[in-house]
C-alpha cells in the first residue's frame, strides 16, 4: 500500500512541463523612470520587449545613435507617446 | 523634416549634459547585453557536452548492450537499469544539437527545435523518475521477503514490468508534451536566432514561473525525498544485518554505494535546482536589476545545468559498475537481511512506520500468495 502510493505520487506529481536550455538574451531588466526632451527628441527607434519567456519584464526599448538604449515602462504616458512619434522596430536586430 | 535642424543643434548642444544623464543611469536603465554570456557559453558548453557525450555514449551502450545480450532480466531494478540506459542515450544524443545551438544559434528549423526539446525534457523527467523508481523497487525487494510484495507480485510479473516500464515511458512523454507545443525558434534582439519555449504573453510570468517552481518541487526535492527515504530504509536494514554476522567491510562496502548514489544525485542536482529555484524567484518577482548579477546568474545556469546533465554519463558507473562487484554479495546480504526483518517482526522490535506498512500490505496480498514465491527470487541488485 505503502509501496503503491510511492509509485503513484512519483509518476503523477512529475506532471510538469520542464524549461529545456536557457537562451541568454539581451533585456531590459528596469525602467528609467524619465527621459530628457532632449535625448527623447534623439531616440530613432523603438522595439517591444515581450514577457514570453524570455525577458522578466515587459518593455519599450528605445534606440538611441550609436546602439544605445533605455529602456521605458509601457505602462507611463510619456513612453507611449514617445512611441508614437518614432518608428517602429518590425524585424529585430 | 521640419524640426531636424532644431534637432542637431539640441544635439551638440547638450552633448555634456546628456553624457551625464547617460551615465547616471547606464548600469540600470539600458538593455543588458549578454553578448558575453553567450560567448561563454560557445565555449564552455560545447566543450562539456562533447565530454558528456562520450563519457555518456561509452557508458550507457554498454549497459544497453549487456542487459539486452542476457537471455532474461532478473529484477524490476534490472529492467529500470536498462530503461535508464536508454533514456540516457536519448539524452545524450540531443547534446550536439543543443552544442550548436550555444556556438551559432538554432540554425536547423522550428520542427527539430521542437522535437530536440521535447527529447530533452521526456528524457531528463524519465532519467530521475526511474532513478526514484530504482531506489523504490530495492526498497521494495527488501522488504518483500518478509511480506511479499503487493500488486507486482500478482499476475505475470513480466507483463507488470513491462506495464510499468511503458507508464514511467508514458508520463516522461506527457511531460515533452509542453515543449513540443511551445518550443519555437524566435529571433531575439541580438540577432540570433534561439530555441525555447515562448509563452502567451499574457500568462507568461506566472506560467514560467510556477513551471520552474514545480520543475524543482518534482525533478529534484520528490526523487531525492523518495531516494533518500528508500536507501535509508535499505541502509538501516543492512546495519540490523550487521547484528546476524555480515561482516563488517562487505557492509561499509555496501553503503558506500548507497552513500554514492545518493550523494552523487545530490551533488549533481542540488546546485541546478538552487539556481532555478533563484531564476523562478526571479521571473515572478523582477528582483535582479542589476546587468552583472543577471550576467552572473545566467552563468550559474549553465554550470550547474551542464553538471546536473552529467548524471547521465555517471549512472552507468553509480549503478552498474560500482553494484556489480556487490551484486553477489548484495543477495546474500538481502537474504539475511529478509530473515531479519521476519525475525524482528516477530520480535515485534520492527520500528513503528515499517510495521504499519507491513499491515497496510497484508490486505492486498492475500489472494496473492501463491505468486509470491515467484517474485522472491528477484531480490536485491546494487
Amino acid at each position: 500500500m505503502k509501496i503503491h502510493a510511492l509509485f503513484l505520487i512519483l509518476l503523477l506529481a512529475c506532471l510538469y512541463p520542464s524549461l529545456a536550455q536557457g537562451t541568454y538574451e539581451n533585456c531590459c531588466l528596469s525602467y528609467v523612470k524619465k527621459l530628457k526632451k532632449s535625448i527623447q527628441r534623439r531616440t530613432k527607434s523603438y522595439r517591444i520587449q515581450e514577457m514570453d519567456g524570455g525577458c522578466n519584464i515587459s518593455a519599450i526599448v528605445f534606440r538611441l545613435r550609436k546602439s544605445r538604449t533605455f529602456c521605458g515602462d509601457p505602462k507611463q504616458q510619456w513612453v507611449k507617446d514617445l512611441m508614437k512619434n518614432i518608428r517602429h522596430e518590425t524585424v529585430s536586430y | 523634416m521640419g524640426s531636424h535642424p532644431d534637432f542637431d543643434y539640441d544635439d551638440h548642444f547638450n552633448d555634456s549634459s546628456y553624457d551625464e544623464h547617460y551615465e547616471n543611469y547606464e548600469d540600470f536603465h539600458t538593455v543588458c547585453d549578454k553578448k558575453d554570456v553567450r560567448s561563454f557559453a560557445a565555449l564552455f558548453l560545447p566543450v562539456v557536452y562533447t565530454l558528456a557525450l562520450v563519457v555518456g555514449l561509452a557508458g550507457n551502450s554498454m549497459v544497453v548492450f549487456v542487459y539486452l545480450s542476457r537471455k532474461r532480466l532478473r529484477t524490476l531494478t534490472d529492467v529500470f537499469i536498462l530503461n535508464l540506459a536508454f533514456a540516457d542515450l536519448l539524452l545524450l544524443f540531443t547534446l550536439p544539437f543543443w552544442a550548436a545551438d550555444a556556438i551559432n544559434g538554432w540554425e536547423i528549423g522550428v520542427a527539430a527545435c521542437k522535437i530536440t526539446s521535447a527529447f530533452y525534457t521526456t528524457n531528463f523527467s524519465c532519467s530521475m523518475l526511474l532513478l526514484a523508481c530504482i531506489s523504490v523497487d530495492r526498497y521494495r525487494a527488501l522488504k518483500q521477503r518478509s511480506a511479499s510484495a503487493l500488486s507486482l507480485a500478482r499476475g505475470n510479473p513480466r507483463r507488470q514490468r513491462l506495464l510499468l516500464c511503458l507508464l514511467v515511458w508514458a508520463v516522461a512523454c506527457v511531460l515533452g508534451l509542453p515543449d513540443l507545443v511551445l518550443a519555437t525558434v524566435k529571433q531575439h534582439s541580438g540577432g540570433r536566432k534561439a530555441c525555447r519555449a515562448v509563452y502567451p504573453v499574457t500568462m507568461a510570468q506566472g506560467a514560467k514561473a510556477s513551471l520552474e517552481f514545480l520543475e524543482v518541487l518534482l525533478s529534484f526535492l520528490l526523487p531525492f525525498v523518495v531516494m533518500l527515504f528508500c536507501y535509508c530504509q535499505v541502509g538501516r536494514a543492512l546495519s540490523q544485518a550487521a547484528t546476524s554476522g555480515v561482516r563488517g567491510v562487505q557492509r561499509w562496502k555496501t553503503f558506500r554505494v548507497l552513500i554514492a548514489v545518493v550523494g552523487v544525485f545530490l551533488l549533481t542536482q542540488l546546485p541546478y535546482s538552487v539556481v532555478k529555484f533563484v531564476r523562478a524567484l526571479d521571473t515572478i518577482y523582477a528582483l535582479v536589476k542589476d546587468c552583472k548579477t543577471s550576467k552572473g546568474l545566467d552563468r550559474a545556469n549553465q554550470v550547474t545545468e551542464s553538471l546536473a546533465l552529467m548524471h547521465c554519463c555517471l549512472n552507468p558507473v553509480l549503478y552498474i559498475f560500482v553494484g556489480s562487484s556487490f551484486k553477489d554479495h548484495m543477495i546474500k546480504l538481502a537474504k539475511r537481511c529478509g530473515q531479519t526483518g521476519r525475525r524482528l517482526r516477530q520480535g515485534s522490535e520492527m520500528p513503528v512506520p515499517v510495521e504499519v506498512s507491513l499491515k497496510l500490505r497484508e490486505h492486498p496480498t492475500d489472494n496473492a500468495a501463491p505468486e509470491s514465491d515467484d517474485e522472491d527470487t528477484s531480490t536485491f541488485t546494487i
